[in-house]
């Protein structure tokens, strides 16, 4: 008796440390950064990269010092980064520029990034480390409404500010500065790109369906895809993201500028009003000319539909030009652009404004801002990042101190982004986040016929009400 | 002999099956404080052995339900302060159009992947249970999808069926001349694919566990009904079957709990999509609490959840027990 009570008591400490190490933290105790990794993260669209290799040396010294020029604690020191995509040529030039830095200034420093491509399981993943103070050092971030509560609680930096101390706000373009603003016009965002949004074609396509020109206004955009559709192919090629809330928004910015969505958001005017509808009536009519299963499609493999020649138009930018483009920039030769076409007489934009934006922009928390030597990383990284931009195949935020390696077509559209008077603001963005998430869920729906204009309009006004006037 | 009453002894050594009266004299000669020992120390080990197990559990389920509880009756965006706001996101939860209809996608999944994995994982086992040769073989093979993950799964199924670039299942409609449907994108089709590949992941399990109860079955109540002149058909319908009512119901119990919180298929293969086809509870909680940043509904959502999963094990185990008492 007496060995059974010795032997259940054994087991109950089996049981108990068991568990503890299987709740215990599988991380690394190796605190030194010393490692170069790259593991998959959980979800199939995020991966974990640890960008700068830190071969540190042992010699370094962690003193305070300069180093090519710049200033540096000489301290190991890392930067945790979640970030959209490893793809991108920004976030090449961005891993080149850390590199640079390690060699020229502080062996000790790292950049830690996680790349989420999903907007959404990004946003939330953000959202769930916010809830848990641990936002991370740097992060991509619409300037939406949960944007504005971090803001607000002095969570995260005024870039601004930090452009200020470093001297460098003048090398920035106007859009640049301006997209990733507070309504207060406060920056608190990096743009990193310069990005015009346009319809890439296909000319062969538009060449068999015998289309002469580019649409210049909607009802010519509707006649292009009535036409390429009776040739077989398919008229827009189209993934279920961010792109389709952008031809929702296409009537409404040309009837009234931003201001009905800026009035919608704010519960001023009803998604069920006149402009409103138009959107949706748009939406439902375009929506019959996008391929089958566009909801569940990605961008990368519609894209190659028009590069094929198997659908005519794709809607999307600059920062695009690495699929629609040669290697010196240029459009393939099969390949042309036009812009957002006008409604009519009686649009209230001018015919160039449309859609430009610096990108989604990437937010700074306080904490890290008030580093040493992140001030002393990112002197440097403005001080290369420009110059860095053609090379990588992107269009810079801020002045070159060259246009060298720049193409005739980058020039062109740089030029655009320089001097656009206004820019379309993005409906996502400005909705706050709940009734943004509505509009990723039902508008859909509205485009593939499951709900009318009234219906759509109808679910929003109530997400209004519950959301922002209640 | 003692005449006195004495006290009711349970023999554990007998395993309750001999239960007498005791001598009161004979207790108190010795006896009476090694049982009371003995009483004391039955009592704590079964403590010692669940005690971890316990723990955990009420760290894991219990103290989250609670916290969650309370969270429900706060409006919450993951920053800055609580505000204290009773029921309103009670309220707020069930106006909302889109929880409505997750609710509704819910108990259809429920109903039919449940239904699905009760008749296709009975028949697999029954089939597998006459099978003598290769058992192990197949039975690998039917647990396969149960150990792939639910992300692969899904990568498998939505390029089968994609249009662009043309999946398996688009390509063969094509060559038997049918019009291609885009099921992930049809609002028609979305929940019946995501109830089938939801059943398809989890068929394989209970499968293993009807399986495991048929061959329990005594072979000698097997074999006299053989004797007896009895069929395959009414071997199985009239006595395999009635005999793991027991294993039948716990699976009933398992499933429509399950399914009730079913989130992985549902959200990796469409994110409840397109429109609101496919959300689930679980999936539309996930997006209100981390998509929204409105904790508190979302809160109020998994107390709906809770209370949703008590209530139809509740009506399960209710009914199980009538089946049971029927057929034992």
């Amino acid at each position: 008796m007496k060995r059974r009570t010795v032997m259940s008591i054994l087991l109950s400490f089996a049981l108990a440390i068991g568990l503890l190490a299987g709740c215990g933290g599988g991380e690394s105790a190796d605190g030194t950064g010393t490692e170069t990794e790259t593991e998959a993260a959980d979800d199939d669209t995020a991966a974990e990269t640890t960008a700068a290799d830190t071969e540190a040396e042992a010699g370094s010294e962690a003193a305070a010092t300069e180093n090519g020029g710049y200033p540096t604690t000489g301290e190991e020191y890392e930067i945790y980064y979640i970030a959209i995509s490893e793809t991108g040529g920004q976030i090449q030039n961005l891993l080149d520029i850390v590199e640079m830095y390690k060699e020229q200034v502080n062996p000790n420093f790292t950049m830690t990034i996680e790349y989420i491509t999903d907007q959404q399981a990004r946003n939330q993943k953000i959202r769930t480390l916010a809830a848990s103070n641990e936002l991370p050092d740097w992060f991509t971030c619409d300037i939406d409404s949960f944007f504005n509560e971090l803001w607000d609680a002095g969570m995260v930096a005024n870039i601004g500010d930090i452009y200020d101390q470093l001297g460098i706000r003048d090398n920035f373009y106007p859009i640049s500065l301006n997209y990733p603003s507070t309504d207060e016009g406060e920056v608190c965002g990096i743009s990193w790109q310069s990005q015009s949004e346009f319809f890439y074609y296909n000319k062969d396509v538009f060449e068999a369906a015998h289309i002469d020109s580019v649409p210049k206004t909607m009802d010519e955009l509707f006649e292009v895809c009535q036409k390429i559709q009776e040739t077989g192919k398919v008229p827009i090629a189209m993934d279920g993201a961010w792109r389709l809330l952008r031809f929702l928004a296409f009537v409404p910015y040309r009837m009234t500028g931003n201001e009905f969505i800026e009035a919608a958001a704010a519960g001023s005017q009803p998604f069920s009003s006149e402009v409103g509808l138009a959107g949706a009536q748009f939406i439902e009519d375009i929506g019959q000319y996008f391929q089958k299963g566009w909801t569940t499609a990605d961008s990368t493999t519609v894209a190659q539909l028009v590069v094929n020649g198997d659908a005519g138009m794709y809607y999307s930018g600059s920062w695009d030009l690495n699929i629609f483009g040669k290697e010196n920039m240029e459009l393939l030769d099969n390949i042309g652009i036009f812009t957002l076409p006008a409604l009519g007489a009686d649009d209230a934009t001018a015919p160039t404004d449309g859609f430009y934006n610096g990108g989604t922009p990437t937010v700074i928390s306080a904490e890290c801002a008030a580093e040493e030597e992140f001030m002393n990383f990112f002197r440097f990284l403005w001080d290369h990042y420009n110059d860095g931009a053609f090379e990588h195949g992107y269009l810079p935020p801020g002045k070159p101190s060259s246009m060298e390696g720049a193409s005739e077509l980058q020039k062109e559209l740089l030029n655009n982004y320089a001097n656009a008077g206004s820019f379309a603001k993005c409906w996502d963005v400005v909705a706050d986040v709940a009734t943004s998430e509505v509009l990723l869920n039902e508008t859909p729906s509205l485009t593939l016929g499951d709900l009318t204009p009234e219906e759509w309009a109808a679910r929003l006004d109530e997400a209004i009400k519950q959301n922002v006037q209640q | 002999m003692c005449n006195n009453k004495g006290s009711r002894i349970h023999f554990p050594a007998t395993n309750g099956r001999f239960r007498g009266r005791v001598c009161s004299r004979d207790i108190q000669t010795g006896g009476q404080t090694e049982l009371k020992t003995k009483k004391s120390k039955k009592k704590i080990a079964p403590w010692l052995f669940s005690g971890p197990a316990l723990l955990a559990y009420t760290s894991v389920v219990i103290v989250p339900i609670i916290c969650s509880l309370g969270f429900s009756f706060y409006d919450y965006s993951g920053v800055g302060k609580r505000v204290f706001n009773g029921i309103n996101n009670y309220v707020r939860m069930f106006r909302d159009d889109t929880f409505l209809i997750a609710i509704k996608n819910n108990l259809l999944l429920m109903a039919g992947s449940t239904a699905i994995q009760m008749v296709l994982g009975l028949v697999l086992a029954i089939l597998l249970s006459n099978i003598r040769k290769f058992t192990n073989v197949l039975r690998v093979a039917y647990f396969v999808p149960c150990i792939i993950s639910s992300a692969a799964i899904c990568q498998i199924f939505s390029k089968m069926f994609s249009i662009v670039p043309e999946g398996v299942i688009p390509a063969l409609m094509r060559l038997g001349g049918m019009e291609q449907i885009a099921f992930l994108s049809d609002s028609k089709w979305a929940l019946a694919i995501v109830i089938i590949l939801d059943a398809y992941k989890y068929v394989s399990m209970h499968m293993i566990i009807f399986y495991s109860a048929l061959m329990d079955v005594d072979e000698s109540v097997v074999e006299a009904a053989i004797v007896d002149g009895c069929g395959w058909w009414k071997l199985h319908t009239k006595i395999k079957i009635p005999m793991i009512m027991n294993i039948i119901v716990m699976e009933l119990v398992l499933l429509i709990n399950g399914t009730l919180k079913a989130f992985d298929i549902s959200y990796i293969l469409t994110k409840g999509g397109p429109g609101t086809t496919t959300e689930l509870v679980v999936t539309y909680m996930y997006k209100t609490s981390f998509g929204m940043a409105k904790f508190g509904v979302g809160s109020a959502m998994a107390v709906f959840l809770a209370v949703e999963s008590l209530a139809a094990v509740g009506i399960v185990r209710y009914i199980g027990n009538k089946l049971q008492r029927r057929y034992t």
